[in-house]
């Protein structure tokens, strides 16, 4: 009979191989056939709302792209909008993968913002050390935030979802009491000190060549292209990075073979967090040199999209965050032609991860993968939740 | 008197078996009638399908002499079926006569209110109608599981069911709550009712049917009248198969006591005691296997050993070293490997590929890791080594785990746990849902690991696997061992009784309370 | 216990916490957290996971100040505010429920949704930024219900409020009506417990779902309805302030219950009410009388947990 004799048959031949392949490319042609047609039931949306401004649509996606990489300057426009995005998408990206839903991100971000700031304006060091410094100070900063939650989470059993929302609204206040008292650098707004020149991160206009002018897009950038690499790295290539994969492909598997659950979470959440903090310090000491009291909001969930839209890879929340970015720089310009708010690029991101999500809606025909976001589990809390239909 | 249920050339397949293959089923009006088999039987899936919950792929049903259709278990409930199955589908928190009542509540003010003194007046006359004292006012989280099951039987009997099917009535029940049970059946049959009774407890069949049809791999074996039968004699139909697999297999050189159980006494997860007491030891270079139909704290036993489950008492000794609380990391590093029962949840990570889920275990050792980092190269070979060597037919390493075939599959977590060169392996139903040559495969490995000098612990259900590979076996029933025997001595019809309960001298079962 | 010391703890008890002054303030600011309590409970029952409350709170507020602008009338605000409720909770309920979207996804779209769409709105509806107030919005007035308020102590309790003030009371006892004597409150339990005792028994589990989901998004609106109309006539930008998740946590610390809810959100609103009182003296600066709420809630969720932690199983994974 069959497999005793069979020790040593080797894998499948070629033929079988070639379909194989084929069912991959028809997968991953499925799965970019879904997310442009998101984006184009977006557009279509997003059209409509166009046409109830009397603004010609094409017009206006016109202007969106000219604003996005229509010059040297939307180019730059377009970097500078997207690097704080990149840390936070990728601190998403983290967490989610993990099988964490780490909404604090937000409030992360933050918390690493005014720690660097601190570092920033109230030590005097060799611009060696203190670069270095800030950095590292605004990772743990932000780890730290991310830590009450996670805890409330392993030990508690209590959602994630919840405790991370509360910090960031904590986070807020926090900031604002800081810099409206003991951080205070002017007496007539709440805002810190200018950070030494030492801590800078300089823009693009700053530096020999005057690239990027008109723009504040800095070279943070390239500290966020690195954390892609040093994560996509980790990911692919270390121990920690397998049991953070296997943990949210399947964490009942991943106990089973002996991985130790409660340091993979905590370790993935404080990394988020500290990637998270780390963004937030760039964009304070790349293009505003100090914190002004809610000086933006938002970089935390878009990032939660952008890992969403770039279906939680590496590359994929890279991709997601530049092109969100380079929509948000469209929209400034379209503020000024069309007089369209700039929220409306929020929506259409929105309504594209409300596609893509919706796996039945696009099941009509076909058949069934069941593929949504497959590893992403949530923590059961003992009594059944529904999840769908 | 046409036959209440006629059930004739059913056929029905789930993906990769055949559940029922033309089945012929019938019951008389005002009977208990048996319906015994091994797990996997199909007898679960045919009642299924007559309470409505699964469509039959071919046959018809008859109810009274005529044809029916069931297409949910609405038209089931309105024909007068009515099912109990083995887990209870009641609500926790509510009343007993809220869940008995529940989605065919007495209304009043319009419709717009429950009329809940209505609700409490038609379960306490419907409990005294048919003899079944409850209390409607109690939550049925508060009640011991054999009152539980009283409320199952009257959601039944308020829906005017005249044929009752009870899946696996006495699987949670105390023998006293049993005999109340029985009770119950008896004088619902005076009253005219019909009783539809799956088992695999040979002793109640003989004691509480009028006739028994035995089912075995989707077909019926053969009806009897209980006055005319015997346990040993429906054992054999129950089990006995043509051997089609025996196993070469050298003789057994077995050495030291590699896991030792002392007094292993374990919870569920309704936090009763599945593992009542449990002592063995299994040595290395032997395979001690467990037979037992499931349910017998087999689960239990397994994850307490592996360390997903803390035991309550007791004392888990591996190469002299107490692991009873350790992690389970600590215990695989300690040398003990497992297949699980549920491969598609512990075994794998489905979404993962066939290379990830093939290092699981030791992917942070030399030489696939060094320190912090892994050695893909390392990873990539010994994954490459490991499908080849377990004959895993899979277009690559790299393909999710979840497009193999069943067999496939436990290839895969085969091939993960024995490269760990374990000195305990202990395998849970490892051959369930696997084709005929998948089997062969299993079992050669389990042969050769045991050659290998590892123990072998082997759990199934399937007791022409266990006796074909084991060189001892013992035999689980309600949490205990009730007998073990070499295997070169034990018989089908002798396992099959201890299976069943039933050792020389009248019942095993000496179960202490189970509700604490 | 001497003396000085009970008349100590007199004082501070008289002056924070039975006091007239405050109990109003609790009475107020208690609202949008019990509506947005019985938001989270009517799903939670349900056995939905709803994280959504937060942008169904900013959509029910927008459109009642939208309402309420354009036909110059509250009670059309109201109207406007519960119809949005309806709809949001239905195309939440469908995506998730038929078209089998990640319903935690799902809530976290409808709350980034439903910040970016109000904000999006008041630029483009009313040309304002950041905030809409304008003398033509009618807001609710308060309430003076005769004889009651003529009654001291009790009177300027119970009297006076904005109508939703007494209608969030009516509902958590509707709520506790419906699921407790009517037959579909029994279902929406059965499926929330135990779903396939329900379907085994005819019950439709799915149109309970959406009922529930849609229920939910009304009784957001209506705590949007309170911040937009019952206290100021205004929009803010991002004026739900975490009270959808506030809501999550009451549910919990409140079992489930509507009375719960009813209690937890008191006690929020107290505790909220305290802490400004100690802004208002300068004892405690603004900023962290603002985090009050959510430091509650963390407490609050820590506090209940380990009260269940009694009970649980432990696996071995150390």
């Amino acid at each position: 009979m069959s497999s005793l004799g069979g020790l040593n048959t080797p894998l499948q031949p070629k033929a079988a191989r070639g379909d194989e392949l084929r069912r991959k490319l028809r997968g991953a042609f499925q799965r970019s056939i879904r997310i442009i047609l998101s984006i184009l039931a977006s557009m279509v949306v997003g059209s409509l709302v166009m046409l109830w401004y009397k603004q010609n649509p094409i017009q206006v996606y016109t202007w969106l792209f000219q604003g996005a990489f229509g010059s040297q300057r939307a180019i730059f426009i377009s970097l500078q909008r997207a690097t704080p995005l990149i840390f936070t998408a990728l601190a998403s990206m983290l967490a989610f993968r993990t099988g964490v839903f780490n909404v604090g991100v937000e409030g992360q971000f933050f918390i690493g913002a005014i720690a660097g700031t601190f570092v920033g304006y109230a030590f005097r060091l060799p611009a060696i050390i203190h670069l270095p410094l800030v950095l590292l100070v605004s990772f743990l900063a932000g780890a730290a935030w991310a830590y009450i939650p996670t805890i409330m989470r392993q030990k508690l059993g209590v959602s994630e979802i919840i405790t991370t929302i509360m910090t960031n609204y904590i986070a807020t206040f926090l900031i604002s009491y800081l810099t409206n008292y003991p951080m205070r650098g002017t007496p007539t707004t709440p805002e810190t000190p200018f950070i030494q020149p030492t801590a800078k991160l300089a823009q693009f206009v700053e530096l020999p060549g005057g690239l990027g002018k008109g723009s504040q897009a800095h070279v943070g950038i390239f500290i966020a292209i690195a954390l892609v690499l040093v994560l996509w790295f980790i990911l692919k290539y270390t121990t920690i990075g397998y049991e953070w994969r296997m943990a949210g492909m399947s964490s009942r598997f991943s106990q089973f073979a002996g991985i130790n659950m409660d340091r993979v979470f905590i370790l993935g959440m404080l990394v988020s967090g500290g990637i998270a903090g780390l963004g937030g310090a760039v964009e304070i000491i790349g293009v505003w040199r100090k914190y002004k009291d809610l000086f933006a909001t938002g970089f935390g969930f878009r990032g939660n999209l952008a890992a969403l839209l770039g279906r939680n890879t590496v590359f994929g929340s890279f991709i997601a965050a530049l092109f969100y970015g380079s929509m948000e720089a469209g929209a400034l310009g379209l503020e000024w032609s069309a007089g369209l708010p700039r929220q409306l690029i929020d929506i259409a991101v929105g309504l594209i991860v409300f596609f893509m999500a919706a796996e039945g809606m696009w099941d009509f025909v076909a058949t069934r993968k069941g593929w949504s976001l497959s590893g992403l589990l949530r923590r059961s809390s003992g009594k059944p939740q529904a999840q769908g239909g | 008197m046409p036959p209440a249920v006629e059930m004739l050339g059913i056929r029905k397949t789930f993906p990769g078996v055949v559940a029922n293959k033309d089945v012929n089923f019938t019951v008389e009006k005002g009977e208990i009638h048996a319906l015994v088999g091994e797990n996997g039987a199909g007898k679960t899936t045919l009642m299924n399908i007559l309470y409505g919950l699964h469509q039959p792929d071919a046959g018809t049903i008859r109810l009274w002499g005529k044809p029916v259709e069931i297409r949910h278990n609405a038209d089931a409930i309105r024909l007068g079926i009515g099912m109990v199955h083995q887990s209870f589908k009641l609500v926790p928190s509510f009343t007993v006569a809220e869940n008995i009542t529940l989605g065919a509540e007495p209304r009043r003010a319009m419709g717009l209110f429950v009329d809940r003194q209505a609700v409490l007046r038609s379960v306490t006359e419907l409990s005294k109608r048919f003899g079944l004292q409850v209390d409607p006012t109690a939550r049925i989280r508060d009640l011991p599981v054999g009152v539980q099951q009283r409320v199952e039987i009257l959601k039944t009997l308020y829906r005017s069911a005249d044929i009752l099917i009870l899946d696996e009535p006495t699987a949670v029940l105390t023998p006293q709550e049993t005999d109340d049970l029985f009770g119950v059946i008896r004088s619902l049959v005076a009253g005219g009712k019909t009783v539809i009774f799956i088992t695999h407890k040979l002793r109640e069949v003989m004691e509480i049917s009028d006739r028994v049809t035995v089912m075995r791999d989707g077909q019926v074996v053969g009806t009897k009248d209980t006055k005319d039968t015997n346990p040993a004699e429906l054992a054999r139909m129950m089990v006995g198969r043509e051997v089609l697999l025996r196993v070469k297999k050298g003789e057994a050189h077995p050495g030291e006591p590699v896991l030792r159980l002392e007094d292993l006494r374990v919870r569920d997860d309704r936090n009763l005691l599945a593992v009542r007491g449990i002592s063995l030891e299994v040595r290395s270079g032997e395979i001690l296997g467990i037979a037992g139909v499931e349910g017998n704290g087999q689960r239990e036993l397994v994850e307490s050993i592996i360390g997903l489950r803390i035991p309550e008492a007791g004392k888990i000794i591996l190469n002299g070293q107490d692991v009873t609380t350790r992690s389970i990391r600590q215990r695989r590093e300690q040398g003990i490997s497992c297949v699980p029962e549920d491969r598609l949840v512990r075994g794998l990570a489905l979404p993962a590929t066939l290379e990830e889920n093939l290092i699981a275990t030791f992917y942070f050792k030399p030489p696939m890791a060094h320190g912090p980092l892994l050695n893909l190269q390392a990873t990539g070979d010994f994954a490459r080594q490991a499908i080849k060597t377990f004959d895993v037919r899979a277009v690559s390493k790299d393909v999710p785990a979840a497009t193999l075939s069943g067999g496939n599959m436990q290839k895969v977590v085969l091939a993960r746990e024995m490269s760990a060169n374990p000195s305990l392996l202990v395998v849970a139903q490892p051959t369930r849902g696997l084709d005929i040559g998948s089997i062969e495969f299993v079992h050669q490995r389990i042969i050769d690991a045991r050659d290998r000098g590892a123990a072998v612990l082997l759990v199934s259900a399937e007791l022409e696997e266990v006796m074909s590979l084991s060189d001892r076996i013992a035999v689980l029933y309600e949490g205990q061992i009730v007998g073990t025997i070499d295997a070169a001595q034990a018989t089908e019809q002798g396992l099959g009784l201890w299976m069943a309960g039933i050792t020389d001298g009248g019942s095993v079962s000496s179960k202490e309370a189970t509700h604490v | 216990m001497d003396s000085e010391l009970l008349g100590r703890i007199l004082d501070v008890l008289s002056r924070y916490v039975f006091n007239v002054a405050n109990l109003q303030g609790m009475l107020r600011l208690s609202t949008p957290v019990v509506l947005a309590g019985l938001c989270a409970l009517i799903t939670d029952r349900a056995g939905i996971l709803n994280i959504a409350g937060e942008g169904m709170i900013l959509f029910g507020a927008w459109f009642a100040v939208a309402g309420s602008f354009f036909f110059h009338s509250a009670l059309v605000g109201v109207a406007a505010a519960i119809l949005s409720g309806l709809v949001v909770g239905g195309l939440f309920a469908l995506f998730s429920l038929k078209f089998r979207a990640h319903i935690i996804i799902m809530g976290i779209a409808i709350n980034i949704f439903g910040n970016a769409a109000t904000i999006f709105l008041t630029r483009a509806v009313f040309k304002q930024a950041g905030a809409f107030a304008d003398p033509r919005i009618v807001g609710l007035g308060p309430i003076h219900i005769p004889i009651l308020k003529d009654i001291p102590i009790l009177g300027p309790l119970l009297s006076g409020y904005t109508a939703i003030v007494y209608l969030s009371w009516i509902l958590v006892a509707l709520t506790f009506v419906f699921l407790y004597r009517t037959p579909w409150g029994f279902h929406l339990r059965a499926v929330g417990e135990h779903p396939e005792a329900a379907a085994t028994l005819g019950i439709n589990v799915q149109a309970i779902r959406f009922g529930a989901v849609m229920a939910s998004g009304v009784f957001a609106a209506l705590a949007g309805v309170y911040l937009s109309l019952g206290h100021l006539q205004m929009f803010t930008e991002q004026m739900a302030a975490g009270r959808g998740f506030i809501g999550m946590a009451v549910n919990t610390f409140g079992a489930g219950e509507p009375v719960g809810v009813l209690l937890s959100s008191f006690l929020f609103g107290l505790v909220d009410t305290i802490g400004w009182r100690l802004q208002g003296e300068r004892i405690m600066p603004v900023y962290f009388v603002s985090m009050v709420p959510y430091i509650t809630t963390l407490v609050a969720l820590t506090i209940y947990t380990v009260r269940q932690q009694r009970r649980r199983k432990v696996i071995a994974s150390r």
